[in-house]
Protein backbone atom coordinates (compact mmCIF):
# COMPACT_ATOMS: atom_id res chain seq x y z
CA UNK A 1 0.00 0.00 0.00
CA UNK A 2 1.24 3.43 -0.90
CA UNK A 3 1.06 6.85 0.85
CA UNK A 4 -1.70 8.03 -1.73
CA UNK A 5 -3.68 4.49 -1.46
CA UNK A 6 -3.59 5.16 2.11
CA UNK A 7 -4.91 8.32 2.01
CA UNK A 8 -7.19 7.11 -0.18
CA UNK A 9 -8.45 4.42 2.39
CA UNK A 10 -9.07 7.56 5.06
CA UNK A 11 -11.30 9.41 2.39
CA UNK A 12 -13.06 6.65 1.86
CA UNK A 13 -13.30 4.34 5.32
CA UNK A 14 -12.46 6.71 7.59
CA UNK A 15 -16.27 7.30 7.94
CA UNK A 16 -17.43 3.74 7.68
CA UNK A 17 -14.84 2.63 10.44
CA UNK A 18 -15.96 5.18 12.39
CA UNK A 19 -19.65 4.60 12.09
CA UNK A 20 -19.15 1.13 13.14
CA UNK A 21 -17.14 1.45 16.13
CA UNK A 22 -19.33 4.22 17.38
CA UNK A 23 -22.81 2.42 16.70
CA UNK A 24 -20.90 -0.24 19.04
CA UNK A 25 -19.64 1.77 21.82
CA UNK A 26 -21.97 4.46 21.68
CA UNK A 27 -19.09 7.12 23.02
CA UNK A 28 -17.18 9.54 20.16
CA UNK A 29 -14.43 9.94 21.81
CA UNK A 30 -13.73 6.42 22.78
CA UNK A 31 -14.80 5.90 19.36
CA UNK A 32 -12.33 8.25 17.88
CA UNK A 33 -9.70 6.67 19.66
CA UNK A 34 -10.40 3.61 18.67
CA UNK A 35 -10.60 4.99 14.55
CA UNK A 36 -7.22 6.43 14.98
CA UNK A 37 -5.39 4.01 16.65
CA UNK A 38 -6.44 1.60 13.75
CA UNK A 39 -5.45 3.78 10.97
CA UNK A 40 -2.06 4.26 13.03
CA UNK A 41 -1.29 0.50 13.08
CA UNK A 42 -2.60 0.45 8.84
CA UNK A 43 -0.03 2.90 8.15
CA UNK A 44 2.67 0.81 9.65
CA UNK A 45 1.87 -2.08 8.59
CA UNK A 46 1.45 -0.81 4.64
CA UNK A 47 3.87 -2.70 3.09
CA UNK A 48 2.53 -5.43 3.90
CA UNK A 49 -1.36 -4.45 3.24
CA UNK A 50 -2.90 -5.34 0.05
CA UNK A 51 -4.80 -1.95 -0.94
CA UNK A 52 -7.56 -3.68 -2.74
CA UNK A 53 -8.03 -5.48 1.22
CA UNK A 54 -7.81 -2.53 2.94
CA UNK A 55 -11.03 -1.77 3.98
CA UNK A 56 -11.27 -5.64 5.34
CA UNK A 57 -7.94 -4.92 7.36
CA UNK A 58 -9.18 -1.80 8.23
CA UNK A 59 -12.34 -3.26 9.66
CA UNK A 60 -10.61 -5.97 11.43
CA UNK A 61 -7.68 -3.71 13.55
CA UNK A 62 -10.79 -1.33 14.27
CA UNK A 63 -12.72 -4.67 15.79
CA UNK A 64 -10.48 -6.53 17.85
CA UNK A 65 -9.52 -2.37 18.63
CA UNK A 66 -12.71 -1.94 20.01
CA UNK A 67 -13.50 -5.19 21.75
CA UNK A 68 -10.13 -4.84 23.66
CA UNK A 69 -11.43 -1.53 24.56
CA UNK A 70 -14.61 -2.24 25.98
CA UNK A 71 -12.83 -5.43 27.57
CA UNK A 72 -10.43 -2.52 29.23
CA UNK A 73 -12.74 0.67 29.70
CA UNK A 74 -16.02 -1.41 30.35
CA UNK A 75 -17.55 0.24 33.34
CA UNK A 76 -20.49 -0.12 35.64
CA UNK A 77 -21.90 2.92 34.85
CA UNK A 78 -21.97 2.34 31.14
CA UNK A 79 -24.49 -0.99 32.02
CA UNK A 80 -26.30 1.65 34.65
CA UNK A 81 -26.83 3.53 30.54
CA UNK A 82 -27.89 0.65 29.36
CA UNK A 83 -30.82 -0.07 31.98
CA UNK A 84 -31.69 3.69 31.77
CA UNK A 85 -32.26 3.30 28.17
CA UNK A 86 -34.16 0.11 28.79
CA UNK A 87 -36.92 2.16 30.62
CA UNK A 88 -36.59 4.79 28.71
CA UNK A 89 -37.44 2.17 25.78
CA UNK A 90 -40.68 1.23 27.13
CA UNK A 91 -42.04 4.45 25.95
CA UNK A 92 -44.01 4.48 23.08
CA UNK A 93 -41.15 4.99 20.42
CA UNK A 94 -42.81 6.26 16.82
CA UNK A 95 -39.69 6.84 15.15
CA UNK A 96 -38.76 3.09 14.07
CA UNK A 97 -34.87 4.48 13.75
CA UNK A 98 -34.31 5.00 17.14
CA UNK A 99 -36.48 2.13 18.02
CA UNK A 100 -33.98 0.01 16.08
CA UNK A 101 -30.74 1.72 17.80
CA UNK A 102 -32.50 0.90 21.03
CA UNK A 103 -33.00 -2.50 19.74
CA UNK A 104 -29.55 -2.73 18.60
CA UNK A 105 -27.92 -1.51 21.84
CA UNK A 106 -30.07 -4.63 23.16
CA UNK A 107 -27.84 -7.25 21.14
CA UNK A 108 -24.47 -8.36 22.93
CA UNK A 109 -21.31 -6.92 21.02
CA UNK A 110 -20.83 -10.02 18.63
CA UNK A 111 -24.54 -9.47 17.66
CA UNK A 112 -24.19 -5.88 17.28
CA UNK A 113 -21.18 -6.09 14.84
CA UNK A 114 -22.41 -8.47 13.19
CA UNK A 115 -25.33 -6.95 12.12
CA UNK A 116 -23.64 -3.35 11.62
CA UNK A 117 -21.18 -5.40 9.19
CA UNK A 118 -24.13 -6.50 7.47
CA UNK A 119 -26.32 -3.70 7.57
CA UNK A 120 -23.93 -1.00 7.47
CA UNK A 121 -21.02 -2.25 5.05
CA UNK A 122 -22.81 -4.83 3.40
CA UNK A 123 -20.39 -7.62 3.89
CA UNK A 124 -21.27 -11.37 3.11
CA UNK A 125 -21.10 -13.83 6.11
CA UNK A 126 -17.40 -15.03 5.04
CA UNK A 127 -16.40 -11.48 5.13
CA UNK A 128 -18.00 -10.93 8.58
CA UNK A 129 -16.11 -13.97 9.51
CA UNK A 130 -12.91 -13.07 8.71
CA UNK A 131 -12.99 -9.52 10.20
CA UNK A 132 -14.61 -11.07 13.47
CA UNK A 133 -12.74 -14.19 13.49
CA UNK A 134 -15.70 -15.99 13.22
CA UNK A 135 -16.33 -19.05 10.92
CA UNK A 136 -19.47 -18.42 8.08
CA UNK A 137 -21.74 -20.52 9.78
CA UNK A 138 -21.31 -19.15 13.03
CA UNK A 139 -21.86 -15.51 11.32
CA UNK A 140 -24.87 -16.66 9.73
CA UNK A 141 -26.23 -18.35 13.25
CA UNK A 142 -25.42 -15.35 15.53
CA UNK A 143 -26.80 -13.36 12.67
CA UNK A 144 -30.17 -14.42 11.96
CA UNK A 145 -30.57 -14.71 16.06
CA UNK A 146 -30.24 -11.21 16.13
CA UNK A 147 -32.42 -10.37 13.71
CA UNK A 148 -35.15 -12.84 15.26
CA UNK A 149 -34.41 -10.72 18.15
CA UNK A 150 -34.48 -6.90 16.61
CA UNK A 151 -37.92 -8.54 15.27
CA UNK A 152 -39.59 -9.41 18.46
CA UNK A 153 -38.30 -6.07 20.04
CA UNK A 154 -40.58 -4.38 17.31
CA UNK A 155 -43.06 -7.03 17.40
CA UNK A 156 -43.65 -6.57 21.15
CA UNK A 157 -43.02 -2.88 20.48
CA UNK A 158 -46.15 -2.34 18.49
CA UNK A 159 -48.26 -4.45 20.70
CA UNK A 160 -47.70 -2.07 23.21
CA UNK A 161 -48.34 0.61 21.17
CA UNK B 1 -38.12 -25.27 -2.13
CA UNK B 2 -40.04 -22.72 0.19
CA UNK B 3 -42.20 -24.33 2.35
CA UNK B 4 -43.77 -23.19 5.37
CA UNK B 5 -41.36 -24.58 7.88
CA UNK B 6 -38.29 -23.26 6.10
CA UNK B 7 -39.55 -20.11 5.10
CA UNK B 8 -37.98 -18.16 7.91
CA UNK B 9 -34.26 -19.13 7.57
CA UNK B 10 -35.01 -18.17 3.25
CA UNK B 11 -36.67 -14.73 4.91
CA UNK B 12 -33.17 -14.22 6.78
CA UNK B 13 -31.43 -14.86 4.20
CA UNK B 14 -33.02 -12.43 1.95
CA UNK B 15 -32.94 -9.88 4.62
CA UNK B 16 -29.42 -10.24 4.44
CA UNK B 17 -29.06 -10.32 0.72
CA UNK B 18 -27.59 -13.75 0.87
CA UNK B 19 -29.71 -14.83 -1.63
CA UNK B 20 -29.28 -15.28 -5.25
CA UNK B 21 -31.14 -13.66 -7.94
CA UNK B 22 -33.51 -16.66 -8.24
CA UNK B 23 -33.89 -17.25 -5.06
CA UNK B 24 -35.07 -13.88 -4.10
CA UNK B 25 -37.83 -14.05 -6.88
CA UNK B 26 -39.06 -17.69 -4.60
CA UNK B 27 -38.96 -15.72 -1.47
CA UNK B 28 -41.38 -13.09 -3.04
CA UNK B 29 -43.53 -15.36 -4.79
CA UNK B 30 -43.84 -17.28 -1.39
CA UNK B 31 -44.85 -14.18 0.42
CA UNK B 32 -47.03 -13.16 -2.39
CA UNK B 33 -48.75 -16.99 -2.18
CA UNK B 34 -48.80 -17.08 1.31
CA UNK B 35 -50.41 -13.28 2.76
CA UNK B 36 -50.72 -14.55 6.18
CA UNK B 37 -46.93 -14.30 6.77
CA UNK B 38 -47.35 -11.11 5.07
CA UNK B 39 -46.70 -8.93 8.39
CA UNK B 40 -43.77 -11.37 9.72
CA UNK B 41 -41.84 -10.37 6.37
CA UNK B 42 -42.42 -6.68 6.77
CA UNK B 43 -41.08 -6.72 9.96
CA UNK B 44 -38.38 -8.82 9.00
CA UNK B 45 -38.03 -6.21 6.55
CA UNK B 46 -37.54 -3.33 8.86
CA UNK B 47 -35.18 -4.57 11.28
CA UNK B 48 -32.39 -3.94 8.53
CA UNK B 49 -30.40 -1.05 9.35
CA UNK B 50 -30.29 1.81 7.66
CA UNK B 51 -26.86 3.46 7.20
CA UNK B 52 -27.25 6.84 8.92
CA UNK B 53 -24.62 9.97 7.65
CA UNK B 54 -21.49 9.38 9.82
CA UNK B 55 -19.02 12.14 9.05
CA UNK B 56 -15.27 11.19 11.04
CA UNK B 57 -14.23 14.59 12.71
CA UNK B 58 -10.08 14.32 13.02
CA UNK B 59 -10.35 13.23 9.46
CA UNK B 60 -7.53 15.96 8.53
CA UNK B 61 -5.31 14.22 11.19
CA UNK B 62 -5.00 11.06 9.52
CA UNK B 63 -3.79 11.96 6.56
CA UNK B 64 -0.02 10.96 6.47
CA UNK B 65 3.09 12.19 4.04
CA UNK B 66 5.70 10.05 3.62
CA UNK B 67 8.73 11.47 4.68
CA UNK B 68 11.85 11.08 2.48
CA UNK B 69 14.88 11.00 4.43
CA UNK B 70 17.12 12.21 1.59
CA UNK B 71 14.93 15.65 1.26
CA UNK B 72 14.51 15.34 4.81
CA UNK B 73 15.90 18.38 6.60
CA UNK B 74 18.47 17.69 9.28
CA UNK B 75 19.11 19.38 12.41
CA UNK B 76 21.15 22.51 12.28
CA UNK B 77 24.25 22.06 14.66
CA UNK B 78 24.58 23.53 18.29
CA UNK B 79 28.15 25.33 17.76
CA UNK B 80 27.49 27.11 21.03
CA UNK B 81 27.32 23.46 23.25
CA UNK B 82 31.04 23.19 24.21
CA UNK B 83 32.81 19.81 26.09
CA UNK B 84 34.00 22.14 28.98
CA UNK B 85 36.64 19.54 29.89
CA UNK B 86 38.35 18.29 27.16
CA UNK B 87 42.08 18.61 28.31
CA UNK B 88 41.13 15.64 30.64
CA UNK B 89 40.37 13.99 27.19
CA UNK B 90 43.68 14.45 25.62
CA UNK B 91 45.71 11.23 25.52
CA UNK B 92 49.52 10.41 24.73
CA UNK B 93 50.68 7.29 23.50
CA UNK B 94 52.82 5.03 25.78
CA UNK B 95 56.02 4.06 23.79
CA UNK B 96 56.23 0.86 22.78
CA UNK B 97 58.70 -1.86 24.53
CA UNK B 98 59.68 -4.54 22.54
CA UNK B 99 59.74 -7.78 24.23
CA UNK B 100 61.99 -10.36 21.97
CA UNK B 101 61.57 -13.85 22.28
CA UNK B 102 64.09 -16.30 24.60
CA UNK B 103 65.47 -17.50 21.62
CA UNK B 104 66.42 -13.50 19.71
CA UNK B 105 67.95 -13.02 23.03
CA UNK B 106 70.58 -15.69 23.10
CA UNK B 107 71.12 -14.46 19.15
CA UNK B 108 71.61 -11.28 19.87
CA UNK B 109 73.92 -12.08 22.49
CA UNK B 110 75.95 -14.32 20.45
CA UNK B 111 75.97 -12.15 17.88
CA UNK B 112 77.50 -9.00 19.84
CA UNK B 113 79.76 -11.74 21.37
CA UNK B 114 81.37 -12.54 18.14
CA UNK B 115 81.47 -9.20 17.10
CA UNK B 116 83.39 -8.23 19.77
CA UNK B 117 85.88 -11.14 19.47
CA UNK B 118 86.37 -10.65 15.89
CA UNK B 119 87.27 -7.02 16.78
CA UNK B 120 90.01 -7.94 19.36
CA UNK B 121 91.21 -11.41 18.34
CA UNK B 122 91.25 -10.85 14.63
CA UNK B 123 95.05 -10.59 13.78
CA UNK B 124 94.93 -7.87 11.40
CA UNK B 125 93.36 -5.77 13.84
CA UNK B 126 95.28 -6.19 16.52
CA UNK B 127 98.20 -5.40 14.32
CA UNK B 128 97.15 -2.10 13.22
CA UNK B 129 96.54 -0.85 16.49
CA UNK B 130 100.36 -1.95 17.61
CA UNK B 131 101.90 -0.33 14.75
CA UNK B 132 104.46 2.03 15.94
CA UNK B 133 104.38 5.62 14.17
CA UNK B 134 107.13 5.19 12.79
CA UNK B 135 106.05 1.86 11.30
CA UNK B 136 102.92 3.62 9.87
CA UNK B 137 105.01 6.41 8.55
CA UNK B 138 106.19 3.90 5.62
CA UNK B 139 105.57 4.12 2.17
CA UNK B 140 104.51 0.47 1.39
CA UNK B 141 100.72 -0.30 1.99
CA UNK B 142 100.42 -2.75 4.76
CA UNK B 143 97.25 -5.24 4.41
CA UNK B 144 95.08 -3.13 6.93
CA UNK B 145 95.93 0.12 5.26
CA UNK B 146 94.47 -1.06 2.18
CA UNK B 147 91.34 -0.60 3.34
CA UNK B 148 91.48 3.27 3.31
CA UNK B 149 91.14 5.08 0.11
CA UNK B 150 94.48 5.30 -1.64
CA UNK B 151 94.91 9.01 -1.54
CA UNK B 152 94.08 8.93 1.57
CA UNK B 153 96.83 7.01 2.67
CA UNK B 154 98.99 8.92 0.67
CA UNK B 155 98.32 11.97 2.47
CA UNK B 156 99.53 10.35 5.82
CA UNK B 157 102.50 9.42 4.33
CA UNK B 158 103.73 12.35 2.96
CA UNK B 159 103.06 14.30 6.10
CA UNK B 160 104.34 12.40 8.72
CA UNK B 161 108.37 12.08 8.84
CA UNK B 162 109.78 8.55 8.30
CA UNK B 163 112.10 8.38 11.41
CA UNK B 164 115.56 5.48 10.79
CA UNK B 165 115.74 3.79 14.44
CA UNK B 166 119.44 4.43 15.28
CA UNK B 167 119.75 4.91 18.42
CA UNK B 168 123.20 7.03 20.18
CA UNK B 169 124.39 5.28 23.05
CA UNK B 170 125.46 6.88 25.89
CA UNK B 171 126.70 4.14 28.06
CA UNK B 172 130.42 4.71 28.90
CA UNK B 173 130.87 1.11 28.24
CA UNK B 174 130.53 1.78 24.81
CA UNK B 175 131.72 5.00 24.59
CA UNK B 176 134.87 4.09 25.66
CA UNK B 177 135.09 1.09 23.14
CA UNK B 178 133.68 2.81 20.65
CA UNK B 179 136.53 5.68 20.80
CA UNK B 180 138.93 3.39 20.65
CA UNK B 181 137.94 2.05 17.43
CA UNK B 182 136.40 3.88 14.59
CA UNK B 183 133.02 3.16 15.30
CA UNK B 184 130.46 4.05 11.91
CA UNK B 185 128.96 7.03 11.95
CA UNK B 186 125.34 6.27 12.21
CA UNK B 187 122.73 9.69 11.52
CA UNK B 188 119.49 9.79 11.28
CA UNK B 189 117.62 10.12 8.46
CA UNK B 190 115.61 13.24 8.40
CA UNK B 191 112.47 12.99 5.97
CA UNK B 192 113.91 15.58 3.51
CA UNK B 193 115.76 12.91 2.05
CA UNK B 194 112.86 10.82 1.05
CA UNK B 195 111.57 11.26 -2.33
CA UNK B 196 108.52 13.28 -4.13
CA UNK B 197 105.37 12.20 -2.93
CA UNK B 198 103.94 9.21 -4.76
CA UNK B 199 100.58 10.58 -6.05
CA UNK B 200 99.41 7.65 -7.69
CA UNK B 201 99.06 3.33 -6.92
CA UNK B 202 101.30 2.53 -9.88
CA UNK B 203 103.73 5.05 -8.22
CA UNK B 204 103.75 3.55 -5.27
CA UNK B 205 103.78 0.28 -6.54
CA UNK B 206 106.73 0.86 -8.02
CA UNK B 207 108.46 2.30 -5.12
CA UNK B 208 107.46 -0.83 -2.76
CA UNK B 209 109.70 -3.15 -4.85
CA UNK B 210 112.74 -1.43 -4.41
CA UNK B 211 112.42 -0.31 -0.90
CA UNK B 212 116.29 -0.22 0.16
CA UNK B 213 116.24 2.16 -2.39
CA UNK B 214 114.37 4.94 -0.59
CA UNK B 215 114.98 4.49 2.96
CA UNK B 216 118.71 3.04 3.95
CA UNK B 217 120.65 4.35 6.63
CA UNK B 218 123.51 6.17 4.90
CA UNK B 219 127.08 4.85 5.84
CA UNK B 220 129.28 5.62 3.55
CA UNK B 221 131.97 3.01 2.00
CA UNK B 222 134.47 4.26 4.03
CA UNK B 223 132.91 4.17 7.01
CA UNK B 224 131.96 0.73 6.88
CA UNK B 225 134.42 -0.98 9.45
CA UNK B 226 135.32 -4.74 8.85
CA UNK B 227 134.50 -7.58 11.42
CA UNK B 228 137.79 -7.87 11.81
CA UNK B 229 138.52 -4.25 13.38
CA UNK B 230 135.20 -3.70 14.71
CA UNK B 231 134.66 -4.76 18.42
CA UNK B 232 132.18 -7.33 19.37
CA UNK B 233 129.44 -4.56 20.59
CA UNK B 234 130.26 -2.55 17.53
CA UNK B 235 129.35 -5.23 15.65
CA UNK B 236 126.19 -5.73 17.20
CA UNK B 237 125.59 -2.08 17.17
CA UNK B 238 125.52 -2.19 13.58
CA UNK B 239 123.20 -5.24 13.29
CA UNK B 240 121.29 -3.52 15.77
CA UNK B 241 120.87 -0.50 13.55
CA UNK B 242 120.47 -2.17 10.30
CA UNK B 243 117.78 -4.64 11.97
CA UNK B 244 116.11 -1.45 13.12
CA UNK B 245 116.25 0.03 9.89
CA UNK B 246 114.66 -2.56 8.37
CA UNK B 247 111.87 -2.44 10.93
CA UNK B 248 111.43 0.61 9.39
CA UNK B 249 111.25 -0.30 5.94
CA UNK B 250 109.53 -3.80 6.33
CA UNK B 251 107.87 -3.43 9.36
CA UNK B 252 104.50 -2.68 7.93
CA UNK B 253 104.51 -5.71 6.09
CA UNK B 254 102.56 -8.85 7.02
CA UNK B 255 104.89 -11.46 7.33
CA UNK B 256 107.64 -9.52 9.31
CA UNK B 257 104.41 -8.20 11.93
CA UNK B 258 104.06 -12.08 13.01
CA UNK B 259 108.18 -11.56 14.40
CA UNK B 260 107.76 -8.06 16.06
CA UNK B 261 107.03 -9.88 19.42
CA UNK B 262 110.00 -12.05 19.43
CA UNK B 263 112.33 -9.51 17.66
CA UNK B 264 111.73 -7.26 20.11
CA UNK B 265 112.57 -9.49 22.72
CA UNK B 266 115.41 -10.60 21.27
CA UNK B 267 116.56 -6.66 20.71
CA UNK B 268 116.04 -6.11 24.35
CA UNK B 269 118.37 -8.88 25.00
CA UNK B 270 121.15 -7.87 23.09
CA UNK B 271 120.65 -4.30 24.88
CA UNK B 272 121.25 -5.84 27.83
CA UNK B 273 124.58 -8.06 26.17
CA UNK B 274 125.79 -4.71 24.50
CA UNK B 275 125.40 -2.97 27.71
CA UNK B 276 127.46 -4.80 29.96
CA UNK B 277 129.93 -7.00 26.99
CA UNK B 278 133.23 -5.72 27.16
CA UNK B 279 136.38 -7.18 25.33
CA UNK B 280 139.23 -8.71 26.73
CA UNK B 281 141.63 -5.30 26.47
CA UNK B 282 143.00 -6.05 29.87
CA UNK B 283 144.86 -8.82 29.19
CA UNK B 284 142.65 -10.88 32.05
CA UNK B 285 141.36 -13.39 29.53
CA UNK B 286 138.03 -12.94 30.75
CA UNK B 287 135.18 -11.80 28.86
CA UNK B 288 131.84 -10.08 30.53
CA UNK B 289 128.60 -10.67 28.98
CA UNK B 290 125.81 -9.10 30.92
CA UNK B 291 126.15 -10.87 34.49
CA UNK B 292 127.86 -13.48 33.14
CA UNK B 293 132.18 -13.21 32.86
CA UNK B 294 133.08 -15.92 30.53
CA UNK B 295 137.20 -17.11 30.70
CA UNK B 296 138.75 -16.70 27.72
CA UNK B 297 141.29 -19.72 26.28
Amino acid sequence: MTEKEYNDCVTLYADNVYRFILKNLRLEDDARDVVQTAFEKLWKNRQEVDAAKSKSYLFTIAYHQMIDHLRKVRRIQLREEFREEARVSDKPVHNLKKVLEEALSRLNETQRSLVLLKDYEGYSYAEIGQITGLNESQVKVYLHRARIQLKNYLVRLENLI
Amino acid sequence: MITRDNYEEFFLLYVDNELSATDRQLVERFVADNPDLGEEWETLLQCRLEPGQFIFPGKEELIKEEEDPWTEKLFEPDLSIVFPDKESLYRKEKHRRVILYPWWRVAAAAIVLIAAGGYFFLPGKKDTRAVTPATTATLYPTENTEKKKPEEKLEEKENKPVPVMIKKKTDPALARTVAKERTPEIRIIEPTVLPQPITRPEERSIAAANPGEIARPLITPEEEISKENSSFATQALLNNATTANDDNNYGAEPASQKKNKLRGLFRRASRVFEKTADRDDDGQRKVLIGTFQFALK
